[in-house]
């Protein structure tokens, strides 16, 4: 039983071994992207800022992410004092390849409106190289919302492509 | 050797996109505010006024005073004399009143003898029995013409009192 298996190890290396003279050249490459970063701009937020539900029934406020002033579905709604009471915002990202956005709420505004149709400046999802962009969104105010102020959570991921 | 090669590269490649994404969570926020409503509770009454050859005015202030100029009123039959109130619910907020330039009443037995009203006054009161709302009480002016056709004057259209937040 030894000796079998001598043989059989024996041709393994013959194998091995058999053209130990040839020598071919590849060139190795590599390129390191650093680490994409992304940081909230200070002094910007998502605020929706203060004004009044419809009387006209379920409404909606639209934070365009263009810098342009907050639309209202109802005229309404709007209260003048707090007009320009309102935010966006603005994300510095670092990186030196094309990167992706994507957004998405994790927590609602409180249990009756709905944050939705988040979006962003960049014009399409993925081939970005700015090193920067604005997000906006939507916000469902039902007629029977109840007074006061809500906070929710919204996650902003960059990928690189 | 030649072999460690094609391992060093993997290994570089996978170290250079070990942070391909990153994300950053951030709070949205809203405050909403009850829509402002008005709610009138009691209608605007000059009572009784005599008139005059000549032109004049009754003047009703916001408390129920009333002031006469040309005219005369009758102390011991004044009528029902009431400044307009309203229920205003501004839930604590800042607001603004609205009061139109004029209003005309017209004689119930012949529209074409009319009185017009103007300067309106208004004095907002708190609520001491609900908060967030106001008490608001308008008084206005009654125009008399020389010889004014005796009569009951109204006008059920009603005069517009608007609120706004500002």
């Amino acid at each position: 039983m030894k000796k079998i298996t001598f043989i059989l190890f024996a041709l393994i290396a013959g194998t091995t071994f058999a053209q130990n003279t040839s020598n071919a050249t590849a060139p190795v490459k590599a390129e390191i992207v650093s680490p994409i970063g992304i940081t909230l701009d200070a002094g910007t937020s998502m605020d929706f800022g203060k004004f009044t539900k419809s009387a006209n029934g379920d409404a909606t406020v639209i934070l365009a992410p263009d810098g342009t002033p907050r639309t209202f579905s109802e005229t309404d709604m709007e209260i003048v004092a707090y007009a320009t009471g309102f935010d966006v915002p603005e994300f510095t990202v670092e990186n030196n390849a094309l990167y992706k956005v994507v957004l998405a709420v994790s927590t609602q505004p409180g249990s009756e409106m709905t944050l939705t149709d988040l979006t962003h400046n960049l014009g399409a999802d993925g081939g970005n190289d700015e090193t920067g962009f604005i997000v906006g969104g939507t916000l469902n105010v039902p007629s029977t919302a109840t007074a006061g102020a809500q906070t929710g959570q919204v996650s902003v991921t960059v990928t690189y492509e | 050797m030649k072999r460690a090669i094609p391992l060093l590269f993997l290994l570089v490649t996978f170290q250079g996109f070990s942070q391909a994404s990153a994300t950053s969570t951030i709070t949205a926020r809203v405050t909403v505010v009850e829509p402002i409503m008005i709610t009138k509770s009691v209608d605007l009454d000059f009572g009784n006024v005599i008139g005059s050859f000549t032109s004049g005015t009754l003047t009703l202030d916001p408390d129920g005073v009333r002031t006469v100029n040309g005219v005369q009123i009758s102390n011991a039959v004044p009528g029902d004399v009431t400044a307009a109130e309203a229920i205003v619910t501004h839930n604590n907020n800042n607001y603004s009143i609205s009061l139109p330039e004029s209003f005309t009443l017209y004689n119930s037995e012949n529209r074409d003898q009319f009185l017009l009203i103007n300067q309106f006054t208004f004095q907002p009161l708190p609520n001491a029995g609900d908060e967030g709302t106001d008490i608001l009480k308008i008084g206005a002016t009654l125009n008399l013409e020389a010889n004014q056709l005796p009569g009951f004057y109204t006008n059920s259209a009603g005069f517009n009192v608007t609120v706004s937040y500002n």
